[in-house]
């Protein structure tokens, strides 16, 4: 465990947390050191801690589509990519091949495969704006066959980081007029803590066991916005999803052994709201919904992440939070050609069920120290 | 005692007989905490690759698998389809190891004849009929990956031309009764044929089939029974799994679901030792430990 502090010099700068800076050596007009602030230095932040950045291998894939793809492999300490954390590239030795002889057989030989090697044109954004770039090169041939790739050296990610582009050219040092450059997308990677002292704290689950993670690492931090998210799969495992009797209806299907009669099932929505108490739960907020939003980077594709923005003021010291999950049942008949019963109205909510999702049983919330910039 | 692990290795998607997509069908078994599953589609693996994706996603793992058509007493009046589920390591999803197995091209071949198939009983249907069930002329242009396999031409079939449901059930038997050539293999064979691309065999739903003498033996030949199945009885189950046990043989717990109703996962596990054998590795650690804590 590493404590740190951060200083700024100059009021203009952006505000940076410490584990970029320390863990990327950046110099400029934010400093980082373990000596007491000089006296005229306005203290902009405090330790982060655990400071653990980690590192990530990402990897390049075809899609069905034609186009290539990155995605994350492996990653510590768990599965977002953040600003500080070293970045290696895997290049699959058969996307390597097939990229550069598409029409030529898998190579029998690994030494064949050796003779691969690949760049990787690491681009960092915030937002929109191209910060710098970065070059990792492969090294070795690691594994065998079609198990082969080619792993590169490590990058790191810098501050301010958001999103993170990959340009992959391939060469044949047994072939050398092979040359070809693959690019990634249209999906960027998302980087997190690039806009700290904004963070997102996370509730989902792993298995049946509920989590909270401050995806930033460290502490929510005071005079900040903070990003809420709840997972599908979490409010799937607080309701007790495959116990919900979801049947609206019967119908007949018709299946290569003829028509049968079998039940419809309606569609499940889910209203999540929370409720948060910024001054140590002498008040709490009235409950305010989260919203839908089936494109969050905290999640990934295909998954829902509701999500609402909470402001922490600049005298908060501790966060506390709960949750209200409501799942309703829409009687949705559309879709099916040969309704026999209906057992609801066309497009009737029904409510499922009503839970709070709280730490330790009702009136229990869930605890969060602030630190205080 | 030995440790179970939750599992449901056959399994159908759109791309044979089933309802769901591969996205669909492992998100339902996520939410019903199944750790290992397997899309098993009759004779083809086309939804393997997005549903290893999205197991992935969802902390889970996937076996690549296909069920075999295979025949008893083809050609006869007793003819009877016996089907033989194939495993695959779920490392050959690393690269394209899957994709030069013998059964993935044999699944292929199998898209594109059922493709010919379908055009060639749509060709033969009256002018109104072919154009109310294909009114862009699209399904000759479609790659037999994504032309629409059997439930789907069903759905399609009764959404368009309703009296034209019971000439396709009645017609498509033809394309596995008819071909020996693909489809024709006993038993037996097929199981040589998955050991001979590297998988592991597996009879699938054998309470299921009316010759009984002629299952018992292909069950001592197989490496492995499935014991649970929407298919059996608890009383078949038990029969089998006694069965299982005095012979040694591998078995698995699954439901051979088609999404005709809401899911159920099976009412057991996998020995978690089978399991291993089928994933040719050891089990995560993490994984064991929720089988432990049940």
């Amino acid at each position: 465990m590493l404590k740190v502090r951060v200083l700024r010099t100059a009021r203009a700068s952006g505000t940076v947390g410490a584990s970029l800076v320390f863990a990327s050596g950046v110099a400029g007009s934010i400093g980082c050191t373990t000596d007491p602030p000089a006296p005229q230095r306005e203290l902009l932040a405090r330790a982060v801690a655990p400071l653990n950045a980690g590192s990530s291998v990402l990897t390049f894939q075809p899609t069905a589509s034609g186009s290539y793809a990155v995605s994350l492999l492996s990653a510590t300490p768990d599965e977002f990519v953040r600003v500080g954390q070293s970045v290696a590239i895997d290049v699959p030795a058969w996307v390597a091949w097939d990229a550069l002889h598409p029409s030529d057989a898998f190579p029998s030989t690994d030494a064949r495969l050796a003779q691969l090697s690949a760049t990787a044109k690491l681009a960092f954004y915030d937002r929109a704006t191209l910060l710098s770039t970065a070059t990792a090169k492969t090294r070795k041939l690691v594994g065998t066959g079609y198990g082969a790739a080619l792993d590169s050296n490590e990058v790191l990610v810098p501050p301010k980081t958001d999103l993170l582009r990959v340009t992959l050219t391939i060469r044949d040092a047994g072939s050398p007029a092979s040359v070809v450059t693959l690019i990634a997308g249209p999906e960027d990677v998302t980087v997190f803590g690039g806009e700290l002292p904004d963070k997102s704290l996370l509730f989902d689950n792993t298995g049946s066991t509920l989590r909270a993670r401050v995806v930033e690492q460290g502490h929510v931090l005071s005079g900040s916005q903070l990003t809420i998210g709840y997972s599908d799969w979490r409010a799937d495992q607080v309701v007790d999803k495959t116990s919900l009797n979801t049947q609206i209806g019967t119908a007949t299907f018709n299946g290569r052994f003829g028509p049968y009669v079998a039940p419809i099932y309606g569609k499940l929505g889910y209203q999540i709201a929370y409720a948060a108490s910024l001054d140590g739960g002498a008040t709490f907020a009235p409950e305010a919904p989260l919203a839908a939003d089936t494109a969050s980077p905290l999640l990934g594709a295909g998954r829902t992440a509701y999500r609402a923005a909470l402001a922490i003021p600049a005298t908060t010291t501790q966060l506390l939070l709960y949750f209200h999950v409501r799942v309703t049942l829409v009687a949705d008949y559309s879709g099916v050609v040969n309704v026999n019963t209906k057992w609801y109205a066309d497009g009737q909510v029904l409510m499922l069920k009503d839970v709070y999702d709280n730490p330790s049983g009702a009136y229990t919330n869930y605890q969060f120290p602030v630190d205080v910039p | 005692m030995s440790l179970h692990v939750p599992t449901d290795l056959h399994a159908h998607t759109r791309f044979s007989d089933g309802r769901a997509t591969p996205e669909e069908l492992v998100d339902a078994r996520r939410a019903a905490r199944i750790a290992v599953i397997a899309i098993a589609d009759h004779d083809v693996m086309t939804a393997v690759r997005a549903g290893a994706l999205a197991a992935q996603r969802a902390a889970m793992i996937l076996v690549p698998a296909t069920e075999v058509t295979a025949f008893v007493h083809f050609g006869t009046p007793r003819a009877e389809q016996v089907h033989v589920l194939a495993y695959y390591p779920p490392d050959l999803l690393r690269g394209r190891g899957l994709e030069q197995r013998a059964l993935f091209a044999r699944g292929l071949d199998v898209a594109r004849r059922w493709k010919e198939f379908v055009l060639a009983w749509l060709d033969a249907l009256a002018p109104d009929d072919r154009r109310a069930l294909d009114p862009e002329v699209r399904l000759a242009a479609e790659p037999p990956a994504s032309f629409p396999a059997l439930q789907t031409l069903i759905d399609l079939v009764v959404a368009r031309r309703p009296a034209l449901f019971e000439p396709l059930r009645r017609h498509h038997v033809r394309f596995w009764d008819e071909d020996r050539a693909r489809f024709g293999w006993s038993p037996f064979e097929a199981i040589d044929a998955i050991r001979a691309d590297g998988a592991i065999d597996v009879v699938a739903h054998p309470a299921r089939y009316r010759d009984q003498d002629e299952t018992a033996r292909v069950l001592g030949y197989a490496t492995g029974v499935e014991v649970h199945s929407l298919h059996h009885t608890a009383a078949d189950a038990a029969r089998l799994l006694a069965f299982a046990e005095a012979h040694d043989k591998l078995w698995t717990a699954s439901t051979d679901d088609h999404q005709l109703a809401a899911y159920a996962p099976p009412p057991s596990g996998t020995p978690a030792r089978a399991l291993e054998r089928i994933l040719r590795r050891p089990l995560p650690r993490e994984l064991l430990l929720r089988a432990l804590r049940g």
